[in-house]
């Protein structure tokens, strides 16, 4: 249950991995306005250009942010320069909205490391488009931050999946539904139960065959022969239900067993 | 007169000197020095141990914690043994794999007891006051994880790491290595081999080098297109030729998941020990083998000293590791449950596909 942990905590790095059927952004920010709240300061640093919406939406949470646009031709050094700068003391979050244009003009080898010399003293939360990348990329993120979480929209529903590495070694997985308010509060957050099929009954079922190259199983005129065998203690059971049975042994006598021939008779003494 | 004129080639045996490098055992099969690994069950599986002067390639489960716990065992050992540590990991700081070693346990040693009948052995009475001998004894040290263990400070001068420094004062690569992660880490094993002489014919310790994910996006070997693939294989094969020519064993763990097949197949080609680790979380259907935390595979064992290789069949065991324990075994199924019809299917090696899942399907 990530959503319901990682807000009891202190700020873990995470990459929230979006796409097109639903945006990344509200829990993003719902996460950012939650840290923000609890005393640390955050750098917001958006290199996806802003949609109206978007200015609107961070001038409600009383960010200050600061648009760059970033080409290819800039050193990453300098990007990773802004980051890191003026963090002098420990309450300071990272948020940067989002990887995917970083990661068109650089490798994620580069990235990566600018990321983890920001680690070692920061937790950063990071936004990443995942429609836009390739699998390896993605991968290659998940692996870099302890927490990855994608979000996508199920059965009309809110859904973000995701996996917490945490220090102590313990990996958690989760499912959660969850949902966003208008203040930017996460709630509604529930587990996630994929549909069952339906319950599987604790017997096989009377056609049940065993694996084998063997013909076992009965087309229905030999299932209503099956059906028709009279079973034999059965019939005994009713024919002597009347009487107790004590255990007697019925001894019938048929037709004599006497054999006239006299066994010896072949030997010659 | 009297010269001592040798007639026959006989020549009385001398006492063979005994490997008088730390740490390091003559295997019983195959006379090669074998360095422990620190998990008993794994050198049980190698015939004693790593092989003094290989490079052994560990294919990390998914987030590779068991990998991890494997290196430490690895450095813990090496630690007891009091020889020279070298630790390698860009994925985190180095020491604190280092300090969060576990420490060894002396298992309570049941005191032999004495030939328990004291009557007086007639015919063998040379050995009446002798102890009875346990010939299962179990070489080699237990750890503990839950307890970090503490390097005393006179070992401490044996510990070297590397973390990633960027030296800009490497030459300019000359060579086909142009990685500059890749060539700082060399280099630091090989200052490290000469400052402590490990590779004079009189060293009397061994280093134990160990590289946490290898390959990883940290060590940035997309920068370079033109060597991306180059670049990886070349610093195992330099590591391994290091490695060779002196008294060290290499341990290094690569994320094969994220790294494309051809990579990971060159890699197991060039190691002379390649095990590959599938945790639980991996393969769901593992969960019907009974209670293992994953799969152990011994994808290579080397035997230098000749051609007959190492195999008794398996290569395929599951390992469980808890805090105090870390124990590799053969896989086996669990006890036939009465619905399973399909228990014939299963074998062991072969134990992860089909397991005992009912379905309405089966037919």
């Amino acid at each position: 249950m990530i959503l319901k942990d990682i807000l009891s905590q202190p700020p873990v790095s995470t990459v929230i991995q979006d796409s097109c059927s639903l945006k990344g952004r509200p829990l993003f920010l719902s996460l950012i306005r939650h840290y923000s709240e609890n005393g640390y300061s955050i750098r917001y640093f958006k290199y996806d250009s802003p949609l109206s919406s978007e200015t609107t939406e961070m001038e409600q949470l009383k960010l200050s942010w600061k648009t760059s646009i970033v080409d290819g031709n800039q050193d990453l050094m300098s990007v990773e320069n802004s980051w890191t700068s003026e963090a002098r003391n420990d309450q300071v979050l990272v948020a940067i909205d989002s990887l995917s244009p970083l990661l068109l003009n650089w490798t994620v080898g580069a990235i990566a490391s600018a990321l983890r010399n920001l680690q070692k003293t920061i937790s950063v939360i990071a936004l990443v488009h995942g429609d836009v990348h390739d699998k390896h990329t993605l991968q290659a993120l998940n692996y870099i931050f302890p927490c990855h979480l994608a979000v996508r929209r199920a059965q009309g529903r809110n859904l973000c999946s995701g996996t917490w590495r945490k220090a102590s070694g313990k990996i958690t997985d989760s499912d959660e539904y969850y949902s966003i308010t208008d203040k930017w509060e996460l709630k509604d957050v529930k587990e996630f139960i994929e549909n069952q099929p339906a319950v599987m009954p604790d017997s096989l079922p009377k056609n049940a065959v065993p694996k084998s190259t063997f013909k076992l199983d009965l087309n229905a005129r030999e299932e209503q022969a099956r059906s028709q065998v009279v079973l034999p203690y059965i019939k005994k059971h009713n024919e002597s239900s009347s009487e107790p049975s004590r255990g007697k042994i019925i001894y019938e006598v048929e037709a004599p067993d006497w054999d006239d021939e006299d066994p010896d008779d072949d030997l010659e003494i | 007169m009297a010269v001592n004129v040798q007639i026959s080639s006989f020549q009385k045996r001398t006492k063979v000197s005994s490997t008088n490098i730390v740490g390091t055992k003559i295997s019983a099969l195959n006379s090669t020095l074998n360095v422990s690994s620190g998990i008993n069950s794994l050198d049980n599986i190698m015939e004693g141990g790593l092989p003094l002067g290989s490079l052994c390639l560990i294919e990390e489960d998914l987030y590779g914690s068991y990998a991890k716990i494997m290196t430490k065992y690895f450095l813990a050992e090496g630690a007891v043994q009091k020889n020279h540590l070298l630790s390698a990991s860009l994925n985190e700081n180095p020491w604190d794999l280092l300090n969060n070693l576990p420490s060894p346990v002396t298992e309570p040693k049941e005191t032999n007891p004495l030939i328990e009948n004291k009557e007086e052995l007639k015919i063998a009475w040379r050995y009446e006051n002798l102890t009875l001998e346990d010939n299962n004894q179990r070489t080699g040290n237990a750890f503990d994880l839950s307890i970090p263990y503490v390097i005393p400070e006179t070992q401490r001068s044996n510990i070297a790491v590397w973390c990633g420094e960027s030296t800009n004062n490497l030459q300019e690569k000359k060579g086909t290595l142009k990685n500059p992660n890749c060539l700082s880490l060399l280099s630091t094993v090989e200052e490290t081999i000469k400052k402590w002489e490990l590779d004079s014919v009189n060293s009397s310790n061994l280093l134990r080098i160990t590289i946490s994910s290898f390959g990883s996006p940290f060590w940035q070997f997309d920068e370079n297109q033109n060597s991306v693939s180059t670049d990886f294989t070349a610093t195992l094969l330099l590591l391994k030729s290091i490695v060779r020519s002196a008294n060290a064993v290499a341990v290094v763990t690569i994320p094969h998941q994220l790294l494309s097949q051809a990579l990971v197949s060159r890699s197991r080609k060039l190691a002379d020990v390649v095990i590959q680790l599938k945790s639980l979380r991996e393969d769901p259907h593992l969960r019907d083998l009974m209670d293992v935390h994953g799969i152990l595979e011994m994808k290579k064992i080397m035997n230098l000293t000749s051609l007959k290789p190492i195999q008794d069949g398996t290569t395929t065991y599951g390992f469980k590791a808890t805090k105090r324990k870390f124990k590799i075994e053969k896989l086996h199924l669990p006890p036939a449950v009465e619905d399973d019809k399909s228990a014939a299917d299963n074998s062991s090696s072969m134990g992860c596909s089909s397991g005992s899942s009912k379905s309405n399907l089966d037919f």
